[in-house]
Formats: C-alpha cells, structure tokens, sequence
C-alpha cells in the first residue's frame, strides 16, 4: 500500500522548524570554540568541544544559581499545592460561608496586573530584599487564585459520597483530605505542580529586582548578568544558555503529554 | 433548634480553616499591594525612604511626559501585533492540526516547547540572529543576496517588531493548543453536512468553524490584548526598552523608573495608568458579554 503524504504536514513542518531552529542553533553553537563561531555562525560544529560548559559553570557562578533556584522553586512548588489543595478542597467539600463571594473575588483579582512597584515596597519594608521568602510570598500568593481554580474544577467531579461515607466512620476533614482527595486528585496536583515549577525558575520580574545580590540570583537572572559579563563570547553564552535551560528542558520532554493536556484544559476551562 | 443551625454554622466556618494559609499569602502578595496602589501614585518616593504625599504632581508629570506616550503607543503596537499574525498563525495551523490523524501531540509540543525556555536565554537567541554581522545576516551575504538586509534591532523605528517577532516564537504555541482544543469539540456533523453541499475551504471555516470557536476566540484575544498592555520580560531582555526609548512599554518603563531611576511614587502612577487600561479593558468585554449576549 503506497503512504499518500498530507500536503498539511508541509505547512505545519516549517512552523515547527520555525520553533526548533533557534534551540537546535543555541545547543550547536554550545559545542563550537569562539574561533569557529564567528567563522560558522549557524552551522554544525566542526569540532566539537565541551570546555564551554566547564568554563560557564564555573564564571557564570552556576553552582550558587542552582542552589538558589531550586530552593526558590521546590518551596514554591510545595507550598502552593498545599495552600492551594487546602482552599480548593475547604471551597469544594465543605459549605464555608461566603465560599462563592470568595470565589467571585479570587475571579477578579486574577485578571488584574500585579502590582510590582507596591510589592517591592512591602519587600523593602519587611526587609526581604535578598532573601528567598521575598520571591516566594508573591510566587505563592499572585498563583493562589488561579490554582484554586483549577484545582477546585477537578475536584468538583470528585463524588460527594465518598467523603460522605468516610466522615461517617468518624474520619475528620483534615484526614478526608489527605487520605481520599489528595491520592484522586493527584492529576490535578500534578498540573499545578508542572506550571508552577516552569513560571518560577523562569520569573525574572520580581527576582531580578529582589535577588539581587551575586550569591542569591537565581539561573534566569544569572545568565542576563553572565550575558553582559561575556556579551562578546559566544560559545561561552550559549553554553549558559543551555546550562540555564536544560532542567525545564528535561521535564519537559520527560512529561509533555501531561503538559499539553494541562494547557489544554487550562484553556477550556477558563 | 437554633442551638443546632448555630452548631452547624460553626461547623461550617471551619471551612475558613482551610482557606486560611493560602488567603495570607493572597493578602501579603495581592490584596495590600492592590491598596498601596492606589496611594504610592500619590506620593513622592525615591524607592528606598518612606513615600511622602504629594497630591497629583505625578499625575501632571504623567500628560508632560512624552516617554510615557511613547510607551503607550508601543503597547497598542503589541496589542495590534499580537492579535492579528500570531492569532492567525496559530488558528492556521490548529486547523491544520485537526484534520490531520497522526502526530497532533507531537506537533503540539514543538510548539509549545518554545514557551518554556527561560526569556532570558531565548532573548539572547534572538539578539544573536538579528545580529548584523553573523546569524541570518551572515548567511543572506554568502547567498550572495547581502542587499537583503534584516535590520533586527539597529533601526529604531523597525526594532519593536523584531522584538515582537521574538515574543511570538516564544508564545504562540499555547494558543495553538487552546485553539485546536476548542476546535475538537466543535460538532463535526455540521461541517459534514456543508460539504455535502458543496460549501468551499473557505466558507466552512468562515460560517461553521469561526462561530462556534468564538467563546475561545474572545477569551484568547482579551487575555492576548491584556497581556499586550504588561509586555514586559522580551522587551527588558532584548532592548531593554532602548533605543532612546523607542522600545519602551509602560511595564520597562516604570520598572526602571522604579527600580533604577529612583523615581518608584511616579512610576507608580505609570503603573496605575497601566492597571487603569486594563480595567477598562475587563468593562468592555463584561459589557459585550452581557449586553450583546457573547456567550463565553
């Protein structure tokens, strides 16, 4: 049987080189020395050679960057599934009063910009400019009304029998939650978990006015300051670059059906 | 009886207790800095001392200023930009992408896959093939076509759009992915039934795809043209709103002001010209919601 080739697959080809090109053209230009560079902007190294990334690591201060991001961004990670599981399930589950009026509001205060200038303020005052809690109360808290949200929509389709019949045998809500919610809703979870990890190891917004000693950047900001440091050594850049991409990189291809399915409902939903 | 519902009331606010940790962290990072906006615009501040009132002398500083119109007209230019290439780029390849059997997910990914590189890696990507002397550049001159000349960022005028064209590699994937989700669910039936008779491409997509993709379409340019009016992180990365202003949005603008320029009481009233846009914004698409029945 002869395969007939879908003249759409052209059309729809060129837009993903259009999005692989300039990637594939950062890793290649990671493996080239200067000299080749300038001489082979775009093309495959001749010689490949890995001293870029030993020499970005060690200039580009990659080994503190690390440390700051991944505290920054697992204490974001966690503290905003629990906050956000605890409210979406006390809205859900239990008839708190003024649950809706909530919910509306939480609605309106998602859709307006946040305020950068008076939360600079509050992190001046309370002292926590360079300090990892001055990026993530507002990490935690500008994501809380959409994670509740989004939590609170899958959770509605969970059966109300099945709490019904746990706090019949004498099981509190504290355990309801952790024993029965947490487990069924864990896709749910999962999802917040995802964009949650993406947004705050990429945010510069905040960390680039808050972070701002050397040793408490986190990766994102490091490389704006490692690009102005070596602006004339390409190699050396697009070894940082890789360096700074590469963990969302790897989550990514290890979890992107559950990216894509996450953005899609995102998107139905709201 | 009344004993009872007043037992159960209190039963019932405990629900309280699980809303709690997250709502301190709303109030610390949302509810308190949304009141200080509306005061800081009102003081004078150089970001470090406590803010001093100084009633609406920013407010005049802001109509004698004309970076700030500058940078109001780039956002317009962003919102413009965003609504129309990027919008249709990506309900072109949806709607590719629904006809196709094999390969949706994969496709989907490739582009997304853009969104999650840190923005200031895929600016300096960027910056590299604009640059005048390698990247695209390079390789028109070895064609032996060096007479085109891809300008990037060195002509004033023309560098917003070639920030733009970076912003939208970065960001178009998600709207494919919302776009062809909305478009899975429309009834197939219908189109079935018009090219039974005899409907063309073009009015298929015109008179059945477009009007049940319409809830997804309004959300998608009201959140684009909102998120147009906060451009930020390419601009900051690639230009940092220079040159001489030329790239300026209000979000660079007052971010420097505030940080940098020691200027934060009025780059507050910036912001809140900003917040402003985006209320009226929210009142128009609540008012066409409403009063013209645009279902969403």
């Amino acid at each position: 049987m002869r395969i007939r080739p879908n003249w759409r697959h052209l059309p729809l080809l060129l837009a993903a080189a259009f999005s692989l090109f300039p990637m594939i053209f950062l890793f290649l230009n990671a493996f080239k020395k200067k000299s080749e560079i300038i001489k082979n902007p775009l093309g495959w190294p001749l010689r490949w050679t890995t001293d870029n990334f030993a020499t970005a690591w060690e200039k580009g201060h990659y080994n503190v960057a690390y440390l700051n991001t991944v505290a920054v961004t697992g204490i974001t990670v966690i503290l905003m599934c629990v906050v956000c599981g605890l409210a979406a399930y006390g809205l859900t589950f239990m008839k708190t009063p003024g649950g809706g009026v909530f919910l509306a509001y939480l609605f309106v205060t998602m859709s307006m910009p946040i305020g950068f200038i008076p939360i600079f303020f509050m992190t001046v005052k309370l002292g926590l400019i360079d300090n990892y809690w001055g990026v993530i109360i507002p990490y935690v808290g500008g994501g809380f009304a959409f994670n509740v949200f989004l939590l609170r929509a899958f959770m509605i389709g969970i059966p109300k029998d099945l709490l019904e019949s746990a706090t019949v045998d004498g099981c509190n809500q504290a355990r309801a939650f952790f024993a029965i919610i947490l487990p069924l809703a864990k896709p749910a979870f999962t999802v917040v978990a995802l964009f949650t990890t993406l947004s705050s190891w990429n945010e510069i917004f905040l960390s680039n006015a808050i972070l701002q000693s050397d040793g408490m950047k986190t990766v994102s900001v490091a490389y704006l300051n490692f690009t102005s440091k070596y602006g004339t050594n390409w190699g050396l850049m697009a070894a940082g670059g890789v360096l700074t991409v590469i963990p969302m990189i790897m989550l990514f291809l290890s979890m992107t059906k559950k990216f894509v399915s996450g953005l899609q409902e995102g998107g139905v939903k709201f | 009886m009344a004993e009872v519902k007043k037992r159960s009331r209190l039963k019932n606010a405990r629900g309280w207790l699980f809303v709690l940790p997250g709502l301190l962290f709303h109030i610390f990072a949302v509810a308190i800095p949304a009141v200080l906006s509306l005061y800081l615009p009102f003081t004078e501040w150089n970001g470090l001392s406590m803010p001093t009132f100084n009633g609406l002398d920013n407010f005049k500083q802001l109509f004698h200023d004309s970076i700030v119109g500058a940078a109001f007209l780039n956002n317009i230019k962003w919102a413009l930009f965003w609504v129309t290439v990027p919008t249709l780029f990506a309900f072109f390849l949806a709607y590719l992408l629904n006809k196709i059997k094999r390969g949706q997910t994969v496709y989907q990914s490739i582009y997304f896959s853009t969104s999650i590189i840190t923005v200031t890696v895929a600016g300096q990507i960027w910056l590299w093939l604009y640059n005048p002397f390698s990247g695209m550049n390079f390789y028109l001159d070895k064609a032996g076509v060096g007479f085109i000349d891809i300008p990037g960022l060195t002509i004033p005028s023309l560098s917003i759009f070639f920030v733009l064209i970076a912003d939208m590699w970065k960001g178009f994937g998600g709207n494919v992915v919302w776009l062809l989700a909305a478009m899975t669910q429309n009834d197939k039936s219908l189109e079935e039934a018009a090219k039974i008779d005899g409907a063309g491409r073009f009015r298929i997509i015109w008179n059945i795809i477009l009007p049940q993709l319409r809830p997804t379409l309004v959300i998608v340019t009201m959140l684009t043209v909102l998120n147009s009016f906060g451009a930020f992180e390419m601009v900051y990365v690639m230009t940092g709103g220079g040159p001489a202003h030329a790239t300026e949005t209000l979000s660079t603008y007052y971010y420097k002001l505030s940080t940098t320029g020691r200027q934060a009481g009025y780059g507050s009233m910036v912001a809140l010209l900003q917040t402003f846009i985006a209320v009226v914004l929210i009142a128009v698409y609540g008012y066409l919601r409403k009063k013209k029945g645009w279902d969403v």
